[in-house]
């Protein structure tokens, strides 16, 4: 990694817009429009992201290089500069790139960590369904559960159904969906859920008679429920209560799925480049956009908009992830990037590598999907499946699956990841920075790409909610989940033993 | 051919001056030998003092002030000038404008916008009810608030002074970072100097060889000597290697000398002003030629205007 080239290539390349912006105002004779951004800044906020991404440039340095270039375009504006002259420019807003994997930023690939264990089985003590090691700490615990718990508030009835419980390094939780039985029940219950008084509505307690107080956190119709205090190592059960219900027994002692011949993940080494991982995801968030277009996507232009303002300045980003030397030049990766920005008709992105070669048969899969010529049939009715696996660690980061669940003709994926940069509120959130691809293949061999869809970060660990694309069809007897990070691909296939709400 | 310069960067450079609204009236600040002065504030250390005790400070002492504080500042390469060519329009009134109390001239933007904005506004507020690492982000913000305001006045009082105290806080600057070319030296300056180099030689290239200023490749020339200028490629590929010293910035580029007689201009062998001797290349490739330069006196003495 060469960080002096990385902000020589940003410098040069704001000395180069801001020169164009020159030779535009001077031919035109005409100010520049003080109430119009100059067009230039996307383009070198984009690079000053990506390379910050793969911590080839310090945030700090990227953010003065920006903010003289702000102030460069305001005081030539031939109007008030001073509103420029107090800017600090958001360059981490509507940010495109995931940040790279932790680790020594000038370590290559494999130093970040590779997954724990070899090719072919998971990490001893660290991956696998059941229960997964954190160093000299207690070892986690993820159990799927599948168990439903009737309840009634006031006069609306419904029922949680809690898909796993995970006890990590932090804290205890369940993974749960929810309905009610009520056309206004979600309304209602919004109100009540975090409200002091929702507590009250369940009980729980444990083994050895202690209760628990219950901290919801969700969204639409699925969440945690957090246990305070922390639960003890060793319960055999916990007991949920509702009012008027009859208490349901959540056994913890039962290991999580493993695949139909028994194998737990499966690793496979790999040897990415920091610069070749960013573009990979960021691939995966331009097939998770082109997405809510489908057919579509080749017919109208308008469907295209979105993907076209995604990708603009993606050569100049390919360019300064070369000068800073965490893009091999003889990488394989822009050429994909190229071969799928042809293939959804996405022009002006500025990349200069020749579209090819052969496009990952991830890729390809969702691609036949999106240009199908018949749009989605009826969305797949909702459901639940439990999961509670956790994956062998890799580039430093650890990740658990806790639950899949069709809602409202969505299929989201739960999990929980340890090991990113802590989340102090002040960076881009993890739904844009999550450092690794996501995909799950369904029986039917067919692929779907995850995009983080929510996420809450709390004491080391966030909280994920990723959505798939295509959604699952609800008989989906088991998937293949793949995560792919720069030192590693975790490949963990799940049997799906599906719930339905009543 | 190797330039070893023991006369100072500013001496092709004469001396300038402008006029600032201070107080009543209107005072002149002048540019003399490399140093700002202030004729109509002989004991600005006095009157330095008496502002600290609750005195008025003179608008020329804060132009100086500000001057000093950006020395040795990258951020004025960043934002001045990259040419004549490049007008650069701020006024006294702008600088009025700007300041805080001066209607519109506060509008925060942008991420720090909240940080700044929430700063502001509890400030009156600190009590023994909010924690204290609240208080002291607060504390924090405030205070990069009044950095950020304290620089966006002397950028714009800078800016203010014109082209020709533009030009030489320039070279103020490139010359107090003119070791970062070296190759021993872990400069985080070094990326500034070359786009900085690169920002000023591009247009002068294209006017002399008239090639696209992004075809020009800039490096830091570390070592003695005056550095080199290639030619390579062809249509799209061509490219105009440039190694040039840092100092070129300040020697050179901020004398007005970069371009003379259809010469690129790559040191200044006698240094002097009306008259210099420079080394300049009638073309890539070429060995530098011995020039002798006047200035014609076309630019008042803010921006020289050399001839043969």
């Amino acid at each position: 990694m060469n960080r002096e080239r990385a902000e020589t290539f940003l410098r040069l390349l704001a000395e180069s817009v801001l020169r164009a912006a020159s030779e535009g105002a001077f031919v035109s004779g005409a100010p520049w429009s003080a109430d119009s951004p100059n067009p230039g800044f996307p383009r070198l906020a984009r690079v000053a992201q990506a390379l910050a991404a793969v911590h080839a440039l310090d945030p700090a340095a990227a953010q003065d290089v920006l903010a003289d270039f702000a102030v460069a375009i305001g005081v030539r504006q031939h109007s008030d500069p001073g509103p420029l002259l107090m800017t600090r420019p958001a360059f981490t807003r509507g940010r495109l790139y995931a940040r790279a994997s932790s680790g020594s930023p000038d370590s290559g690939p494999g130093a970040a960590g590779p997954a724990t264990g070899g090719p072919g089985e998971a990490g001893a003590g660290a991956g696998g369904p059941g229960e997964a090691g954190v160093g000299a700490g207690r070892r986690e615990r993820f159990v799927p559960l599948g168990v439903t718990v009737p309840f009634r508030l006031e006069d609306v009835s419904g029922e949680v159904n809690l898909l796993s419980y995970a006890h990590t390094s932090s804290c205890a939780r369940f993974t749960f969906t929810w309905r009610t039985r009520s056309p206004g029940g979600q309304g209602l219950l919004g109100r009540h859920f975090g409200s002091p008084g929702l507590p009250r509505l369940f009980t729980v307690s444990d083994d050895r008679g202690d209760a628990y107080q219950l901290d919801f956190g969700f969204t639409d119709w699925s969440g945690q429920i957090r246990l305070r205090p922390d639960p003890p190592d060793g319960l055999r059960w916990l007991e949920l209560s509702a009012p008027g219900q009859k208490p349901v027994r959540i056994r913890l002692g039962e290991p999580g799925p493993e695949g139909p011949d028994g194998a737990g993940p499966q690793v496979t080494p790999t040897d990415l480049s920091a610069g070749e991982q960013l573009l990979t995801v960021f691939a995966d968030r331009l097939l998770m956009a082109a997405g809510e277009h489908g057919p579509d996507l080749r017919r109208t232009s308008y469907a295209r908009a979105p993907l076209h303002a995604m990708t603009a300045g993606l050569g100049d980003v390919v360019a300064a992830l070369e000068a800073a030397e965490v893009l091999p030049a003889h990488s394989q990766v822009p050429g994909r990037l190229a071969a799928l920005c042809a293939s959804m008709s996405v022009t002006g992105h500025g990349l200069t590598a020749p579209p090819g070669p052969e496009m990952p048969e991830r890729w390809l899969s969702l691609l036949s999907h999106y240009q199908r010529r018949k749009p989605e049939v009826a969305p797949a009715r909702d459901g639940y499946a439990p999961l509670a696996v956790a994956l062998p660690e890799f580039d430093g980061m650890r990740l658990a699956l806790l639950g899949l669940h069709n809602t409202d003709g969505q299929t989201l994926l739960h999990l929980v990841v340890s090991g990113l940069p802590e989340d102090d509120g002040t960076g881009p959130p993890i739904i844009e920075t999550l450092p690794v691809s996501v995909w799950v293949r369904d029986s039917g061999g067919r692929w779907h790409v995850a995009g983080v869809d929510m996420a809450q970060f709390s004491d080391g660990e966030h909280w994920l909610r990723m959505k798939l694309r295509p959604g699952l069809a609800r008989s989906t007897p088991w998937i293949e989940v793949l995560v792919a990070g720069r030192s590693a691909e975790i490949c963990a296939v799940l049997p799906l033993d599906w719930g339905y709400p009543a | 051919m190797t330039v070893t310069p023991s006369d100072p960067w500013y001496a092709c450079l004469p001396d300038c001056e402008a006029s600032v609204p201070c107080g009543p009236g209107t005072h002149s600040v002048r540019w003399e030998a490399g140093s700002l002065v202030l004729p109509e504030h002989p004991d600005a250390e006095a009157e330095l003092v008496l502002a600290a005790l609750g005195g008025e400070k003179a608008r020329c002492v804060e132009v100086a002030e500000a001057w000093h504080r950006h020395t040795d500042d990258l951020s004025v390469l960043a934002i001045g000038p990259r040419g004549p060519a490049d007008e650069i329009g701020i006024g006294w009134d702008d600088v009025a404008a700007a300041q805080p109390g001066a209607g519109g001239g506060f509008v925060f933007t942008g991420s720090y916008a909240a940080a700044a904005q929430a700063a502001v506004r509890p400030a009156a507020g600190l009590n023994p009810s909010v924690p204290a690492a609240v208080q002291r982000r607060r504390r924090r913000a405030q205070e990069e608030l009044e950095l950020v305001r304290r620089r966006r006045t002397d950028m714009l009082s800078l800016l203010a002074l014109g082209y020709g105290f533009q030009v030489r806080l320039a070279g103020t600057v490139a010359a107090a970072h003119a070791d970062a070319a070296s190759e021993v030296v872990e400069g985080r300056a070094r990326p500034a100097l070359v786009a900085a180099v690169a920002g000023r030689l591009g247009p002068v290239a294209e006017q002399w060889l008239g090639i696209d200023p992004d075809q020009v490749v800039v490096s830091l020339h570390p070592g003695p000597g005056w550095g080199s200028v290639e030619l390579t490629g062809r249509g799209e590929q061509r490219r105009l290697l440039v190694a040039l010293p840092v100092m070129w910035l300040a020697r050179v580029w901020a004398a007005g000398l970069a371009l003379v007689d259809r010469h690129l201009v790559v040191a200044v062998e006698r240094a002097g002003w009306p008259d210099a001797r420079v080394l300049g290349l009638r073309a890539p490739g070429a060995e530098p030629e011995q020039i002798d330069v006047h200035d014609g006196g076309v630019g008042g003495g803010h921006a020289p205007h050399w001839e043969v």
